[in-house]
């Protein structure tokens, strides 16, 4: 097992060279000259002696490779560089804003996981059923359901026609209920899909048919077998479905204007400020790749069955 | 296996159902009781502005921070545009010319808000200040000040300035108690009638009311501004009562809020903010063919297109003042392509021209703000129609990019052209070089004007001045009034005196503001 | 028994998307209206037989706004899945037939792209590529193409030292006879179920991005952006909202049902594998 986790954080040592590598190249795969995308997005007129202080400031004379060491060199002592728009340390950003989102994604994961395993199990044990149909419609219409469309469609009932929940996120809790509902019901639908399948292998794996063959009644088979085996692979599941919360919180915090990462990385797009989106990026890959590595060792220690290979 | 069949119809259905309610509840009464505030409670009115994001600051004389600090009723000047777009006295008594030199009296009631007196020394030295900190607060940069009296003191310029007054309105010039420490980034200490309790760069700025404001009584106990970033939030907000007044609402917006009397007022007041283009002549020499695209727009059309958000104009500044009256060439397509023709370009088989094998390509540069959008959507369609293609580049700030680099044929600009109720702002931006004067665009002629203009005293004098300038970008092909924008108040019905009637938008919040039944 | 009741269901999907595609193929034709054709006396006008399904803030026919947009849409989507999965599976194949330090180089870039959830990175790369549908389309197809890779390297592997190939080996095939004649056969169910199953994310993630507006160039149409200019009126005109909303809910459904039905009927597990 060690040895395992060794193999593991070794690998996982290319894997950052190439996030901050891929992260670092972001600025200059953008057309044009990265002194002058500077000084516009700060607002600077660029006239030519200035361009050139900032060509210096920013080493563009030096090699790419050097100036990625740099850089690297920076971002491992937490250093991300300085916001164009405001001067301010992106890590601290990022940090700030990480706290918001973190608050609606794991609302959001929240509220996914308890409404997706009961019924995922619910729609396995009665595959075929009407109630099964059902679900799975409904798991098919939430993979297809962006989750931007569902924003809308949920401002528009609930504060516009119903007018119980505020538009403007900001920090309170009423204003955390619709981004969390518009986060988690399209991640539901993938998690609803995975219990039912993951629920009915194991239905239909030999334990399962010895137990029942023993007479042992099926609902302690459900809760005590079924259920705790089932458990590692959602685990998977969520180490994934991280991403999708991430990707989808740019969205959904751009629409209710809820102050996370995701909206300091849309005002970052709209003004050019390349180190936000060289940090935002960078930050959300580290998270990505460490809670996939957790959920990995999690699967490992509690499933006897996989071996190190 | 059926099953599944009748359930996707009877989701279909059901999506649909959503359709057709989603259609028939803006028509429905509103079952709802109205929102009623109780009397212990603080009357709070909420603003939101979608430029909030820009007002890092509480220096008045940075960038536009100024304007959020006057349209929350934190910041005044010592002169105003009231609501007939003259200049009155506000925190000055009078004002009196002789030649070089200003003698500005100051009211002697004034206080700022921590109970100090705005004396003319305090006066002078936001006068002072405002050129070091803000490029546009040229007028005063080269000026010399002399305190006379606690009350009075003389601005000397060196040429006649005779638009001092209306300089004087401008947001950077506004009255700010300067000491050593003060921490504009935090707060600031002004005179209006509300005072800051807390500022959030950003996100947002809160205010209570001023306890000791010089002008009487404040009805309000408190404001706040809130930013937003886009336009359908806002109105979604509002909607929601979460803000409850606004300025610029979209035209799908106004058409919403004016066909629901019973909840919203909307008051539209005709402003000064120009819609217009710019030509790059360096990049399209041919006056013909600057001409055309002048002929290819339809005016009229956009101003449709705005649905009461705009009103028509012909030269910079609106058809009503005296400096408005001129002309332009009237839309006619054919015309324009009969001056394309002439330049040698014939249509080719996708119905655009083309010389020597190149289609007739323009270059149509602008930001996404003001309906902007939608207007150069319109362009670009009115343009295919006479044979021109039109290329769209959108810009997020186009001051830093594409008005800086000239990297246009056409540029999209959004301007008040008459900020102080004078033509010689808008003029000197256009004609006097810079960023703000169309690329390649050099009129000797126009430049001696311009001179003219900033000395001349006699009122109906500037106008004719004005005209003429006007005449010349018009004759050159230099640039293209498009329209006015209106100054478009939403307000929940209940809110009152927002300055709604005034023509210029950084008048917002006041001590008459006020939340009734 | 079951497996016909299977085939039935992805004989429907593969027609109900054949027809989608064929409608995006048309477009043109069938489209009742100049889809960019603007007319500023009817915006916001609800539907009529001059525009069936009523009219956009600009006055532009919803309907033919629509069929426009499928194009985009469903091609965009369609083409990038095949680049992505092409490239891809050359790649893994490569990687898992020659094996060594290039296959390792390969890999180890893959996992660090793999690090980035996908949607996120391709945010970024539009972003700072600033819009534009070419843009979009390499900002979405960057990390796309890699879990390709793994599949087609980790099946090659499995079947590599099976006897048929070591036999045709020795019968003096080529290295690259031996990929396209023997392996390719072997693994391409796989790819394609899995392919198939992207199209509907790959859609989803256009969609996304134009309403960020890092997708297509206005006036193009594409449900996202429609969905997104629109958003504003939906009191006003909900049909500028809800048809390309259902179009492109709709289509990735279709898409996604496809995506199953084939795995089902091919019998193939891919998810775990693409994924690791």
């Amino acid at each position: 097992m060690l040895k395992y986790i060794g193999k593991r954080l070794l690998r996982l040592i290319p894997i950052l060279l190439i996030i901050t590598f891929v992260a670092f190249s972001l600025m200059y795969i953008a057309p044009g000259d990265p002194a002058q995308k500077k000084l516009i997005s700060k607002g600077i007129v660029p006239t030519e002696e200035v361009l050139k202080a900032t060509r210096e400031e920013m080493g563009l004379d030096k090699p790419f490779v050097v100036r990625y060491a740099g850089w690297f060199l920076g971002f491992l002592q937490g250093d991300l560089g300085k916001s164009y728009a405001n001067d301010r340390p992106v890590s601290k950003l990022l940090w700030e804003a990480m706290g918001k989102t973190s608050m609606v994604a794991a609302s959001a994961l929240i509220l996914s996981l308890i409404i997706s395993i009961p019924l995922g199990i619910w729609s396995a044990v009665r595959q075929n059923s009407v109630a099964d149909y059902v679900l799975r419609f409904f798991t098919f219409l939430a993979n297809a359901v962006p989750s931007f469309l569902l924003a809308l469609l949920l401002i528009y009932f609930f504060c516009i026609h119903l007018k119980v929940l505020p538009v403007l996120a900001k920090n309170s809790v009423e204003g955390l209920i619709l981004p969390t509902i518009a986060l988690a019901l399209p991640i539901c639908g993938k998690f609803i899909k995975q219990v039912r399948a993951e629920v009915l292998e194991q239905l239909g794996s030999d334990y399962v048919v010895g137990a029942q063959a023993r007479g042992v009644h099926s609902k302690i088979i459900l809760i005590r077998d079924v259920l705790h085996n089932s458990m590692l692979s959602i685990i998977t599941v969520v180490g994934f479905s991280v991403g999708a919360l991430f990707a989808g919180s740019v969205v959904i915090e751009s629409i209710f204007q809820w102050p996370g990462v995701g909206k300091l990385v849309m005002d970052a797009i709209t003004s050019r400020d390349y180190p936000v989106i060289q940090g935002f990026v960078i930050y959300i890959a580290v998270i990505y790749v460490v809670i996939n590595l957790a959920t990995d060792l999690a699967y490992r220690v509690f499933d006897p069955r996989v071996t190190d290979s | 296996m059926k099953k599944l069949l009748a359930l996707l119809l009877v989701a279909v259905l059901l999506l649909g159902t959503l359709a057709g309610c989603a259609q028939t509840k803006p028509t429905a009464p509103s079952s709802e009781a109205p929102k009623t505030e109780t009397p212990a409670e603080p009357k709070i009115v909420k603003i939101a502005d979608l430029f909030a994001k820009d007002y890092t600051s509480l220096d008045p004389a940075k960038n536009s921070c100024g304007w959020w600090t006057s349209a929350l009723g934190m910041s005044e000047t010592l002169f105003r545009i009231n609501d007939e777009y003259s200049v009155v006295p506000w925190l000055a008594k009078s004002a009196v010319a002789d030649g070089k030199t200003w003698t500005i009296e100051l009211r002697d009631d004034v206080t700022f808000s921590d109970g100090t007196k705005l004396d003319a020394e305090r006066a002078v030295a936001c006068l002072k200040r405002a050129p070091e900190v803000n490029e546009n607060a040229v007028a005063l940069k080269e000026a010399t000040f002399e305190v006379k009296s606690p009350t009075v003191f003389t601005i000397t310029t060196p040429k006649p300035l005779t638009t001092m007054t209306n300089e004087l309105t401008s947001v950077y010039y506004s009255m700010v108690k300067l000491e050593e420490g003060a921490d504009f980034e935090k707060g600031a200490i002004f005179t209006g009638p509300f005072v800051l309790s807390e500022f959030k760069p950003g996100v947002s700025t809160k205010c209570v009311k001023n306890e000791k404001y010089w002008a009487g009584e404040v009805k309000l106990s408190g404001v706040e501004g809130i930013y937003v970033a886009d336009a359908d939030t806002l109105s979604l907000a509002f909607q929601n009562g979460e803000v409850d007044a606004f300025i610029g609402p979209t035209t799908n917006d106004l058409k919403l809020f004016e066909s629901a009397t019973d909840k919203y007022t909307v008051v539209k007041t005709p402003a000064s903010r120009l819609y217009y283009y710019y030509f790059n002549q360096t990049r399209m020499p041919d006056k013909d063919l600057r001409a055309a695209f002048n002929m290819a727009i339809d005016h009229d059309a956009i101003v449709k297109l705005l649905a009461g958000l705009a009103s028509p104009t012909i030269g910079a500044y609106g058809p009503d003042t005296a400096y408005g009256k001129v002309e332009k060439k009237k839309y006619d397509p054919a015309a324009a392509k009969a001056l394309i023709e002439g330049l040698g370009y014939e249509l080719n088989a996708e119905g655009y021209y083309a010389k020597n094998g190149k289609e007739l390509e323009l270059d149509i540069a602008y930001y996404a703000a003001r309906s902007i959008d939608k207007i150069v959507l319109l362009m670009q369609e009115q343009l295919k129609a006479v044979g021109i293609k039109a290329k769209l580049s959108v810009s997020e700030n186009p001051d830093a990019t594409y008005l800086t680099t000239k990297d246009y044929d056409i540029a999209m600009y959004c301007m008040i052209a008459n900020p102080s109720a004078d033509p010689y702002y808008f003029m000197n931006r256009v004609v006097g070089g810079g960023n703000y004067t169309a690329a390649g665009f050099e009129s000797k002629e126009a430049k001696e004007l311009l001179e003219k203009l900033y000395s001349e005293t006699d009122t109906a004098k500037r106008a004719e001045l004005a005209i003429q300038m006007q005449k010349i970008i018009i004759d050159e092909e230099a640039m293209g009034f498009i329209a006015l924008l209106n100054k478009t108040t939403c307000m929940h019905n209940g809110v009152v005196n927002c300055n709604e009637k005034n023509p210029v938008s950084f008048y917002f919040l006041n001590a008459a503001t006020d939340k009734v039944k | 028994m079951k497996k016909t009741k299977k085939s039935v269901w992805l004989y429907i999907f593969l027609a109900l998307a054949l027809a989608l595609i064929l409608i995006s193929l048309i477009a043109k034709e069938i489209a009742p209206n100049d889809p960019n054709a603007t007319n500023v006396l009817r915006v916001g006008e609800a539907p009529s037989a001059k525009f069936p399904l009523g009219t956009d803030s600009l006055g532009r026919c919803v309907l033919s706004r629509v069929l426009a947009g499928a194009k985009t849409s469903i091609f965009s989507a369609l083409v990038l899945v095949l680049i992505t999965a092409v490239f891809g599976s050359v790649v893994g194949m490569l990687c898992g037939y020659y094996s060594g330090i290039a296959d390792g180089i390969v890999m180890r870039i893959i996992d660090g792209i793999m690090a980035f959830p996908q949607m996120i990175l391709a945010i970024a790369v539009a972003g700072v590529l600033g819009g534009g549908m070419l843009n979009a389309m390499i900002a979405l197809g960057f990390a796309s193409w890699t879990p390709y890779a793994r599949l087609a390297r980790s099946r090659v592997i499995s079947i590599k030292r099976e006897e048929f190939i070591s036999a045709a080996g020795l019968s003096g095939c080529s290295d690259f006879e031996i990929l396209t004649k023997y392996i390719t056969h072997n693994i391409f169910s796989s790819l394609l179920t899995f392919a198939t199953t992207q199209v509907g994310t790959v859609m989803l993630g256009f969609a996304g991005l134009s309403f960020l507006g890092l997708g297509v160039k206005l006036p193009q149409a594409e449900w996202g952006s429609m969905i997104s200019e629109a958003r504003g009126m939906l009191a006003t005109a909900p049909w500028a909202v809800l048809y390309p909303a259902l179009a492109l809910v709709f289509t990735v459904m279709i898409f996604n049902y496809l995506g199953d039905a084939l795995r089902d009927r091919l019998d193939v597990r891919l998810e775990s594998e693409a994924k690791r």
